[in-house]
């Protein structure tokens, strides 16, 4: 593994013994050929059940990709996500069986969020006593990659649902559903909202939920476990993101980020490009989920939020806005009701 | 396992290759046709070559050749095709018989320009008897072809509604999709503008699954859709919504004491099948959601308060 501070598509970080063996469980129950399943995923079908191996994101994505055209009928994420819960999860699974309080388990999810999905980084706000709201963003790429945040997506429902202090659940999708959103809708088990400017999930919970203070012992062990499975770096993007956040966003350029990931500016453009990405679209990224949160979930007012994101006046908030999401701000604020209704109380 | 024909997430390119062939059994012998076919042009070639009169190479028009050549290669083809794909019976015979003779007729034609089978006196005649029989042969099987889509269509009663689109059968219980579901419930509402829907979900589905295998899974599925096929209304369209859900699209307003009856039917239903698949019993509760379509409302809008109903049930019965 590369000393380095970050990590880029092709290092081999994932653990190959538990999410792709279960992908290779779930599909040999639908009686798929395993040899196929594997092709070009460096896997062989000898080496099971892979332990102490790892793979790459590119080959995890490969391995999903196969595992879906392979699949009959349109429902594999969704299947994997359920799947997942029970076996794939590594101590994940032990985690969320040692908390009763969802508001610590999805805070415990959200720093192992790389165990759920590889490629997948989630932020979790508080907006209210009673309101969670998780938004996912692409820790690797410029896209989360669809199979797999619906399978994480899913098998997050899962977990939501095993807790008594949930009052609803509302989920969010970038893409539009086309053809598929039924599947959505039956699997999740919460309404959906498509096409909206983030993809996420947002949920009431009862007050009373408290986040817990003592740790048991059985949760030390699954963290301890969960923290022994982390690769030892991120991916570049999520160091970004990291970087932007700690410097408060509006101030960072390029020579400030390359200097605190200690390489030079060129390398850093060529590591992003590499990905697809650009530094502007890392910051865009950035600033568009502050937007967002306070726009949309703290009510600020336009001018109000330009001033928190460090814009010099509302007009540059105004254009940039748009560029991100075709929308000016007023403009969703005023979709505001449709996109994010209260939620029932 | 049962063979697939749906398409993966956007997997359009997928379509020709998860659809399965006929199975070996109900095909027709190829060889045998073939050889048909086979031996009668070449025995008619060498009656004609020995009773007509051969053409000189400057009397030949080999743009007829071509242009004839190509419709013969055409009709045999068409009679490939209908060998690969129809299941034997008497629509197919008809059909191939018409086939067979159009690409014989054609055959004469080609024949025509290298052997003057007006000499032979019959060969000229023979040309004007087998494309017209060719061609009536092929009307009535095609007359045919429609009575038989037609009583398939009823043989797939309340399992389609107007459209027919295969891409959106669901491979596990036949049943159409909830993409299907949608269209149909728009088109019944612009339409008749009432619509009674009821949505069905089993909860907790996923633990058979996981429990039992995805072949067993399937099997309660696939009997649940059988069961509601059955339990639904004339007139109704029963579709799988997605998932463990299943969607029913009624024209009649709801009769009290269906949700109780539909319940204890469909838990039946499934402790059935999970006795004969797993011998075991397993509790699945079923949740009945009906709603009638107010004026005015989409099916987007309609399903989206069905769902909606169906969430405030998991969440009353969560709570208690």
């Amino acid at each position: 593994m590369k000393t380095s501070c970050y990590l880029v598509a092709s290092d081999k970080v994932i653990p190959a013994w538990l999410q792709p063996v279960a992908i290779l469980d779930l599909c040999a129950a639908r009686g798929i050929d395993t040899h196929e399943l594997l092709l070009n995923t460096a896997l062989f079908a000898s080496d099971l059940p892979f332990t102490g191996r790892y793979i790459s994101l590119l080959q995890f994505q490969q391995l999903l990709r196969n595992a879906n055209r392979l699949w009959p009928g349109a429902d594999f994420p969704f299947q994997l996500g359920h799947q997942l819960l029970h076996h794939g999860l590594g101590p994940i699974s032990a985690l969320v069986d040692s908390y009763s309080e969802l508001p610590t388990v999805l805070t415990l999810l959200c720093d192992y969020s790389v165990l759920l999905s590889p490629d997948l980084a989630m932020r979790l706000v508080r907006p209210a006593p009673n309101e969670i709201l998780i938004m996912f963003r692409p820790s690797a790429f410029a896209s989360v990659d669809g199979l797999a945040l619906v399978a994480a997506i899913t098998t997050l429902a899962s977990i939501i649902k095993r807790f008594s202090g949930l009052r609803e659940a509302r989920y969010y999708f970038r893409s539009s559903a086309g053809e598929h959103r039924e599947h959505f809708i039956a699997h999740l088990n919460g309404s959906c909202c498509f096409s909206a400017p983030f993809d996420g999930v947002r949920l009431l919970v009862d007050e009373a939920d408290k986040e817990s203070v003592s740790i048991s012992v059985r949760s030390q062990v699954a963290i301890a476990d969960c923290e022994a499975l982390l690769p030892n770096a991120s991916y570049l993007s999520e160091r970004l993101q990291k970087i932007l956040a700690s410097e408060g966003g509006g101030h960072s350029d390029l020579s400030a980020c390359s200097v605190k990931l200690g390489i030079s500016q060129a390398t850093l453009k060529r590591r992003l490009r590499e990905h697809g990405l650009s530094f502007q679209q890392q910051l865009d990224q950035y600033q568009l989920e502050l937007a967002l949160i306070e726009l949309l979930l703290k009510r600020t007012s336009v001018d109000d939020a330009a001033a928190r994101l460090n814009f010099h006046d509302s007009s540059n908030f105004r254009r940039a806005f748009k560029r991100w999401t075709g929308l000016s701000p007023s403009l969703m604020k005023a979709n505001f009701n449709d996109l994010m209704p209260p939620l029932v109380k | 396992m049962k063979k697939q024909n749906s398409l993966s997430f956007s997997d359009w390119p997928a379509l020709h290759r998860k659809v399965p062939a006929l199975h070996s059994a109900s095909r027709y012998r190829y060889g045998r046709v073939y050889g048909l076919m086979v031996l009668v042009f070449a025995l008619f070639a060498l009656a004609a070559s020995l009773g007509g009169e051969l053409k000189t190479w400057a009397e030949i028009d080999w743009l007829d050749v071509g242009g004839e050549g190509l419709v013969v290669i055409a009709a045999l083809s068409w009679l490939h095709f209908l060998l690969q794909w129809r299941p034997p019976g008497p629509v197919t015979q008809c059909l191939l018989a018409g086939f067979g003779c159009l690409g014989f007729g054609f055959y004469l034609d080609v024949l025509d320009e290298f052997i003057r089978l007006g000499g032979a006196g019959w060969g000229a005649s023979l040309e004007s008897v087998v494309t017209p029989l060719a061609v009536l042969l092929i009307t009535y099987a095609v007359l045919a072809l429609s009575q038989e889509q037609r009583v398939l269509a009823r043989q797939q009663r309340r399992r389609e509604a107007g459209i027919r689109d295969h891409r959106d059968i669901d491979p596990v219980t036949d049943l159409y999709s909830g993409a299907y579901c949608r269209r149909a419930l728009d088109a019944t509402l612009s339409n008749s503008k009432t619509a009674t829907l009821w949505l069905i979900d089993l909860d907790n589905f996923s633990a058979v699954n996981r429990y039992y295998g995805f072949a067993c899974g399937d099997a309660v599925l696939n009997r649940v859709a059988a069961t509601l096929v059955a339990a639904a209304p004339e007139g109704a369209l029963v579709c799988r919504y997605g998932g463990d859900r299943f969607a029913v699209i009624a024209n009649n307003p709801q009769r009290p004491g269906l949700q109780g009856a539909l319940g204890r039917l469909l838990s039946e239903a499934i402790q059935l099948a999970l006795y004969n698949q797993a011998g075991d019993s397993f509790d699945i509760a079923v949740r009945l959601a009906v709603v009638e379509s107010r004026s005015g409302e989409n099916a987007d809008e309609l399903l989206a308060r069905a769902n909606s109903n169906i969430l405030a049930m998991k969440r009353i019965d969560n709570e208690d």
